[in-house]
């Protein structure tokens, strides 16, 4: 065999490609031990400090032999224990005027070393202190590093102490971060956009205490930060019923903490973030209230300082919707918070919506207060010249008052569907209808009434003697809206039975009640040919029906209440004169 | 690397006789002097009516100074002509007196002295028709006419006026600056202006034939758009006569050479040398150079057996990222780079030159103007506002110089020779220089100045950097750092020499340039083009020079093709620097090592010159 030919067999035999890998091999194991070799070659920290301190020209050595080692520090010990050196030599530097022949390069050979001793700074286990001492000689591009690497290690931390320690770190980071990078808005958004990802990965956990959820709640710094944490609120806000007034209170308490960090932002945030945090705040307090949760000390007047001007509207707007009147227990507070809903209007300018909201509490307040004194009833006044009346409160429904008053003989009789109460003056305010252009009287009359049931009643039209009147209650009506064991059979349908008029004869009676999504009207059509159409009525799906009449000439008005049990409609009919039918039974024809 | 295109924005400068007039102080004018020399030359120049002001006079005088610096025996006595006393032309085996302001009141002592002298005198410029017609032709042999203009209606193939624009001396054309200048030098696209040194005392031959006797014309100007030829310099026995003054515009072939070789004549000195000397420096050379370009320009030279002298700068600085370099490159002293460490200690085997050109060859972290880069920018100026640097001071100076000499001795480089970068410094500054080396090559930038606060220490080379003496650092500062340099304002002005200088107004040892270099194109460094061609034009035409050097630089990056800046048709092209050598060669020039010659060449500087003026440094 020629030499080319044994050659060509040699090399392709399998036994001399397993010699030439295991030859290749062996001298990559040799030239590995051999790069290994490449070492730190530089004098210990102390010995370089002692030879920057000579003049500048060792100065000027001393950073460029640092330099020159920099890929030599691989663990971050000896790299720190050079790093830290930079401090002392900057003081060399400006002692030997090092700036003379090489401007900043102190600043200089800090960067190249904080480009590579980057890698080794962990913001969740170092002093802020170190963390600082590191940026303070890092670029934007480093720090660009930095801040990637970081976002990394949030993704995958369970430690709930070292994240927050590297959220405290950040965020003292931040300050001086500002005047360093303040042409490079990159670095210093992504230091926020960290800081508030830590801390709505924080937020999103319910397990926070109150002060946890302010600290992370203070981390929050960019308005996409914002946006996603008022998002995550709203939801919650939304899926949280409002009789859980436990959960509406946290929520609350992280919306507010949320909106004083909003309301004090030193970085410009978009409008939208005010307005969505505002949004929120709305729709809490109005699940609030329905669930009539009663707000902290200062939590409602909070909530509504930090919403804007379109959202204290959107608020009142609410607030004049509301129709159902609070429970007892609920009423007085309704009424406060009311009143600092109104205040806050007025403050801001809002003063329509202030007078409007403020209208429509009063009226409110009249059922509350009517409901929370129990004044329903027939009360007998003598005026001042010791003319005797009669005057009668009842609601009309629970979120209505109406009274009446009417002199001994039953000549006079005046009914009042605009009650309201006016809680500044502790008095009530009446009005046989709300203020309008029509030009037929529309008198008016307010009225006190003490726990005792005395009651003072003004007439301001009426003539002087009259004006004053003074009395007691005398009679009580049967309460069946605040009844405990309503059913749930409607009221709706025909009832016929028998009603006794003042001990006169039994009528044959025929009562109507006709539903009309939340109210009922009803016609009451007697023997003798009588009818009686009650306009306003409650819904009646609870087995109560209260249902009252429009104004009459001579009675003022006519209120029926009722409560089904069975099969029959039982209750009492009143008119100005106080219960004019005490007890009825009517039988469902239909 | 980035294009750094030198030399040189000082060139153009060193055309314009831009500077300022140094207001000597008035020291007391004494007849003798300590040096122990016997000849002395006195140079009047003109204070004017207008001292405050008119600064040129004086610059004039330093010009004058430093040209007589090549003859160190002679000590130099220079004066206003305002204070001319009577009989002082006696005292002296020359005078010289540089006419500059027009209709100037000369003492008529001086007119007396000087037309009855039998000393050896010179009559620069205006003034000179303040005698009687007859005194006059007596004392030249020819008539005053009228002083000549620009003539902007014949003009010139370059479309521009025509004036007595060229000298004619020895059969060689030499000649006047005048062409439209930038008046921005920093600006691509600055307005121009044509300057030009177009006046001239215009004479005529006397009709007396007895009077023209002994009577030699020197040089004659000639119209470059008529052809008429009148006088430029005139000599009549003991006294010769220069039709303008010739410092006005200088440039590579201005008529100054000529004044600076009738020079010897007016001193009645013989040339210095044996030989012409030329001298080849490779310029800006600093460790990030790229290396196979500098190998290919040793390599031509040492074909070409030319000594190698390489201008070096110790400390490669490019704050701005200019230079196609590392990240990590931004700081590199030449000892900390292998390879550029192991180019120069071949050089220094083949006994190399290194000239020491600045300790970066820039200033700070910015622009200075051009990128902040080193060889690039301006180190020891302010060239961004046309001022000495913020921190300008003799200990300032001496401190960034320690700095490059650390690292020029650890690199075991010791330099004899200095070369401002740019060539442009403080009075201060080149105040340092002058004491602390031996020699400076190059051309130079003047303010009317004065120096004060030297403490000599010991002998002129304990002073220098030296390897062997380290405690030459200390004397440095002793001596050096309290040296101060007033000057009266913040125009200054640039001279070429021809020959070396052994004392120039800073007292600086100078090495000449005067052929410039390869300048392929226009750009931010660059105002004028200059080929090769006119490089050897130049040097031929030095040849009627007494003493005069071919002395020139080149760069590293021109042996590349046109496109990469250079002018090679290839990468590595040498057939430029190859015709230059050659060229220069043919015309007898000799290429010397300049180390050597350094150390054979050690005659003492010129004694101090006596300065006398009345009028105060105001700053």
């Amino acid at each position: 065999m020629r030499f080319e030919e044994r050659f060509v067999a040699m090399v392709t035999s399998v036994g001399f490609m397993k010699q030439f890998f295991a030859g290749i091999a062996l001298l990559l194991v040799m030239g590995t031990g051999s790069m290994a070799e490449a070492a730190l070659n530089l004098a210990p920290p102390q010995e370089l400090l002692t030879k920057a301190s000579q003049d500048r020209r060792q100065l000027r050595e001393v950073l460029l032999d640092m330099q020159q080692n920099i890929p030599e520090m691989r663990d971050p010990t000896t790299f720190d224990s050079y790093f830290f050196l930079l401090a002392d030599l900057q003081k060399f530097a400006e002692k030997h005027q090092l700036n003379a022949i090489y401007p900043k390069a102190v600043e200089v050979t800090g960067l190249k070393m904080v480009s590579h001793g980057i890698r080794w700074m962990d913001l969740s286990q170092r002093t802020l202190a170190d963390a600082l001492y590191y940026q303070s000689y890092a670029d934007a591009d480093v720090m660009g590093r930095f801040l990637s690497e970081i976002e990394m290690q949030i993704r995958d931390y369970r430690d709930h102490a070292r994240l927050k320690k590297m959220a405290l770190n950040l965020e003292g980071l931040l300050p001086a971060a500002e005047k360093k990078f303040e042409e490079r808005r990159d670095v210093r958004i992504s230091m926020r956009q960290i800081l508030s990802s830590i801390a709505i990965k924080f937020l999103k956990t319910e397990q926070l205490t109150n002060d946890d959820t302010a600290f992370w709640i203070s981390k929050i710094a960019l308005p996409n930060a914002y946006s996603e944490y008022i998002e995550a609120l709203n939801e919650a806000v939304l899926d949280t019923f409002p009789k859980d007034a436990a959960g509406l209170s946290l929520l609350s308490r992280r919306l507010r903490e949320l909106g004083r960090k909003i309301s004090t932002e030193t970085y410009p945030l978009p409008t939208y973030i005010a307005s969505t945090w505002g949004d929120t705040a709305v729709e809490l307090v109005l699940r609030s209230i329905q669930g009539e949760r009663k707000f902290e000390k200062g939590e409602f007047e909070a909530l509504v300082k930090l919403m804007r001007s379109r959202q204290l509207q959107g608020l009142a707007g609410q607030w004049l919707s509301v129709e159902r009147l609070p429970t007892t227990s609920y009423s007085e507070h309704y009424l406060q918070i009311s009143n600092v809903l109104i205040a806050r209007l007025r403050e801001v300018g809002l003063s329509k919506e202030a007078a409007e909201v403020s209208l429509h509490i009063s009226r409110m307040a009249a059922p509350i207060q009517t409901t929370k004194s129990q004044l329903e009833g027939l009360y007998t006044l003598k005026s001042g010249d010791g003319s005797k009346f009669k005057f009668v409160i009842i609601r009309a429904r629970p979120n209505l008052v109406y009274a009446s008053l009417e002199d001994e003989k039953g000549y006079v009789t005046l009914g009042f569907f605009n009650v309201t109460f006016d809680s500044q003056r502790g008095k009530f305010v009446a009005s046989q209808r709300e203020p309008d252009l029509d030009a037929t009287a529309n008198p008016t009359a307010s009225f006190s009434v003490s726990a005792t049931g005395d009651i003072e009643l003004e007439v301001p039209i009426a003539s002087t003697g009259w004006r004053q009147m003074k009395g007691k209650r005398t009679a009580k009506f049967t309460n069946f809206l605040d009844d405990n064991s309503p059913t749930a059979n409607p009221t709706e349908g025909e009832w016929e039975g028998e009603m006794v008029f003042r001990e006169q004869a039994p009528w044959k009676v025929r009562l109507v009640v006709s539903k009309f999504g939340l109210y009922s009207i009803g016609r009451l059509t007697m023997g003798n040919g009588v009818t009686i159409d009650f306009q306003t009525g409650t819904a009646g799906d609870n087995g109560v029906i209260y249902l009252t009449t429009g104004r009459l000439n001579h009675t003022g008005w006519v209120h029926l209440r009722a409560v089904r049990r069975g099969d029959h409609l039982e209750g009492q009919t009143i008119g100005a004169s106080g219960v004019i039918v005490p007890y009825f039974k009517l039988k469902k024809v239909k | 690397m980035s294009k750094k295109r030198i030399p040189l924005a000082v060139l153009a400068s060193l055309l314009l006789v831009t500077g300022v007039i140094v207001l000597s102080g008035a020291s007391g004018f004494s007849m003798s002097w300590p040096s122990g020399r016997t000849k002395c030359v006195r140079v009047y120049y003109d204070r004017s009516k207008t001292p405050d002001s008119y600064w040129m006079g004086r610059t004039y005088a330093l010009f004058t100074q430093n040209l007589l610096g090549h003859f160190p025996d002679w000590q130099q006595i220079v004066s206003p002509i305002e204070l001319y006393q009577s009989g002082e032309i006696e005292t002296c085996d020359a005078t010289i007196y540089l006419g500059s302001y027009f209709e100037n009141v000369i003492p008529q002592a001086f007119y007396d002295d000087f037309a009855k002298t039998k000393k050896r005198v010179a009559w620069l410029g205006y003034s000179v028709w303040k005698y009687e017609p007859k005194t006059l032709e007596r004392l030249f042999g020819h008539e005053y006419v009228d002083l000549t203009t620009i003539n902007t209606k014949s003009l010139d193939n370059k479309g521009q006026p025509t004036f007595f624009r060229e000298v004619i001396y020895k059969g060689e054309t030499f000649h006047k600056f005048g062409e439209n200048v930038k008046l921005d030098l920093t600006s691509w696209n600055s307005k121009t202006e044509f300057r030009a040194g177009f006046e001239q005392t215009r004479l005529k031959p006397s009709q007396d034939a007895e009077l023209r006797k002994g009577v030699e014309v020197l040089a004659y100007s000639r119209h470059n758009g008529s052809g008429e030829m009148i006088p430029y310099a005139v000599r009549k026995e003991n006294r010769f006569y220069f039709a303008d003054i010739p410092f006005s515009f200088m440039h590579e072939s201005d008529r100054m050479l000529v004044f600076a070789d009738v020079l010897f004549d007016i001193l009645n000195e013989k040339p210095r040398h044996n030989g012409k000397y030329a001298l080849l420096r490779i310029e800006d050379v600093h460790p990030l150079l790229p290396l196979g370009e500098l190998e290919d320009l040793m390599q031509v030279l040492r074909d070409e057996e030319v000594p190698i002298t390489i201008s070096l700068i110790p400390i490669f600085f490019d704050p701005l990222y200019m230079a196609d370099r590392r990240p990590d490159e931004e700081f590199v002293t030449m000892d900390r780079h292998v390879s550029f460490m192991d180019f120069v200690k071949r050089l220094k085997k083949e006994k190399a030159s290194f000239i020491w050109h600045g300790v970066t060859h820039q200033y700070g972290r910015g622009r200075n103007p051009h990128d902040g880069a080193s060889g690039s920018d301006f180190e020891f100026w302010d060239a961004i506002n046309n001022r000495p640097v913020k921190e300008d001071s003799a200990a300032w100076a001496l401190e960034r110089l320690e700095d490059g000499w650390f690292t020029l001795e650890r690199a075991g480089i010791s330099p004899m020779v200095w070369l401002t970068p740019h060539y442009q410094a403080s009075s201060v500054d080149y105040g340092v220089f002058a004491r602390v080396f031996p020699w400076n090559i190059g051309r130079v930038i003047y303010y009317n100045h004065r120096l004060s606060g030297f403490q000599p220490r010991g002998k002129e080379s304990d002073l220098w950097f030296d390897p062997a003496k380290p405690g030459n650092a200390k004397n440095r500062m002793e001596a050096l750092g309290s040296l101060k340099a007033q000057v009266e304002s913040d125009r200054w002005s640039g001279q070429i020499f021809p020959y070396e200088i052994y004392g120039d107004v800073h007292g600086q040892r100078l090495i000449p340039e005067n052929l410039g270099n390869s300048q392929p194109f226009i750009s931010s460094h660059v105002v004028r083009t200059r080929s090769v061609q006119e490089i050897v034009a130049d040097a031929k035409r030095n040849l009627v020079l007494r003493d005069a050097w071919a002395s020139l630089f080149y760069h590293s990056f021109l042996l590349g093709t046109i496109e990469a800046g250079g002018r090679g048709d290839f990468p590595g092209d040498p057939k430029e620097l190859r015709f230059i050598i050659r060229e220069l060669k043919k015309l007898g020039y000799k290429f010397i090592n300049l180390d050597e010659w350094a150390k054979q060449n050690t005659v003492p500087i010129r004694p101090e010159p006596i300065v006398r003026d009345t009028l105060q440094m105001n700053r």
